[in-house]
């Protein structure tokens, strides 16, 4: 039977997944006012990574509530978990490298041009790694994405510090907040689910850290560019311009 | 006049940049500011005008976003890059800079001069302000005792205010990029801030670029 935490952890998860939908609309519509393909690509990046939480929160509360431990459940959890650090990392990889261009001396973040693809190969290891843990071990034994957040949310706080462009620091202390969270919360889950007996209030222990996690990354969505706002005074905007007269050369 | 390589805007301008010109091109990064300096930089090219392109990226990253922006056919331009160029770029060296920026514009001799660069918000960020205006207006002073458009691109996001105002004061042209929230809607917007031989627009026009064409389209609220 439901303890009475089930409607707090509830209204906790509703509004996770809310948010997380909500930072995924605002990346995908800014997404198609930018014409660079960096920059592009990394609104396109932030809101495929709001989609995935969404996913990725519905199955974890889904099958942490019930406890859940089929094979085909640790099946869809390790394909889940896995295509997470894959995700996780190419939202990394973007996010530097539009920071490095936004570096006035365009300095390369912990030589992320070469040890990216060192870093490549360790993300595809964690992912085969948490892949099989989750199909032998239980998805609940695979720690997801611990040092792929850990690691990219260090590399974000040092690309944020060389940044010039004020609206794409605050992009990326708004990712790195929501990384460092997320990575708290993924650390604290197994701990209180295996010493915590009802998975309502458990969860609902945890999820706070994952709702503060979806808000940075909605912020982080809406500080991709610096957007303008038309005040009902403002006559440069609401007057239908006039054709452009003759050069008087 | 000297055509920005885009129709629509052309017309917008009345057929082009002013002659011997210094154009300012201001907006928030990703909008699309570089795509009007690949355009300029084709249609030079294609009608036999020296063009020079200074970046601070490397010409593999420029022509990697050439290609994305659909911008073809492209003839390689005098590069002037951080990686890639015969001549390397070194936003640390003002005087190199400037020197080597004013060999290409008296070696092109009767020739027109296009000149594109993406440096102004490095150099902004590296010097002061003042040292910058003095580099600008001495190139500017150069530059138009020739055939020559300059171009320059600046990040709205990275600078305060004052010294984007300053800075469009040395420019003869200034284009302002702009992104509006409108609802549940992001508006892209472009306005001719200032131009020479133009009277001061004040309306905004919604503007979108895709497969080398601009559509231009008076905006009202």
């Amino acid at each position: 039977m439901p303890s009475e935490f089930s409607i707090v952890f509830l209204a906790l998860w509703l509004s996770v997944v809310g948010l997380f939908l909500y930072s995924a609309f605002w990346a995908f519509t800014i997404r198609r006012v930018l014409l660079t393909g960096l920059y592009r690509r990394q609104a396109f990046w932030v809101g495929a990574m709001g989609i995935y939480f969404v996913s990725l929160s519905a199955f974890l509360s889904v099958a942490l509530t019930f406890e859940l431990n089929a094979f085909y459940v640790n099946l869809l959890g390790a394909l889940i978990i896995s295509s997470g650090f894959t995700l996780i990392f190419l939202w990394i990889d973007s996010t530097v490298r539009i920071a490095r261009r936004s570096d006035p001396l365009f300095r390369d973040t912990l030589h992320w041009s070469k040890l990216r693809y060192l870093f490549w190969f360790v993300t595809l290891g964690g992912a085969v790694g948490a892949f099989f843990t989750s199909i032998y071990s239980g998805f609940a034994a695979a720690t997801p994405f611990g040092g792929a957040l850990l690691f990219g949310a260090i590399a974000l706080l040092l690309s944020a510090k060389r940044s010039g462009d004020k609206t794409l620091r605050r992009h990326l202390r708004w990712t790195g907040l929501c990384i460092f969270l997320l990575w708290l919360g993924s650390q604290v889950q197994q701990p209180l689910s295996y010493h915590i007996a009802d998975p309502y209030l458990a969860q609902s222990l945890t999820w706070p850290l994952v709702l503060a996690g979806a808000y940075c990354l909605y912020r982080s969505a809406r500080s991709l560019i610096p957007l303008g706002h038309f005040k009902g005074t403002d006559s440069n905007v609401e007057t239908t311009p006039s054709p452009p007269a003759a050069p008087m050369q | 006049m000297v055509s920005t390589g885009l129709e629509e805007l052309d017309r917008l301008l009345g057929s082009g940049y002013p002659e011997r010109s210094s154009i300012l091109i201001v907006g928030p990064p990703g909008i699309g500011k570089e795509a009007l300096g690949y355009r300029f930089t084709q249609s030079g090219m294609l009608q036999g005008d020296q063009c020079l392109y200074a970046t601070r990226l490397s010409v593999s990253e420029v022509l990697q976003d050439v290609r994305a922006y659909k911008v073809e056919p492209w003839l390689e331009p005098t590069w002037l890059a951080s990686r890639g160029s015969h001549e390397v770029l070194n936003v640390n060296d003002l005087a190199g800079l400037s020197f080597n920026i004013k060999e290409i514009i008296r070696k092109a001799e009767d020739r027109q001069v296009r000149v594109v660069t993406d440096i102004l918000s490095s150099l902004l960020m590296l010097n002061p302000a003042d040292t910058i205006y003095r580099f600008l207006s001495q190139l500017f002073a150069e530059a138009k005792q020739h055939e020559s458009v300059l171009l320059a691109t600046v990040e709205e996001g990275m600078h305060r205010p004052e010294i984007l105002a300053a800075m469009e004061q040395i420019f003869d042209g200034v284009l302002e990029f702009k992104v509006y929230e409108e609802g549940f809607r992001i508006v892209p917007l472009l306005r001719i801030a200032k131009m020479r031989g133009i009277p001061p627009q004040l309306g905004y026009f919604r503007f979108t670029l895709s497969h080398g064409r601009m559509e231009v389209t008076p905006y009202a609220k």
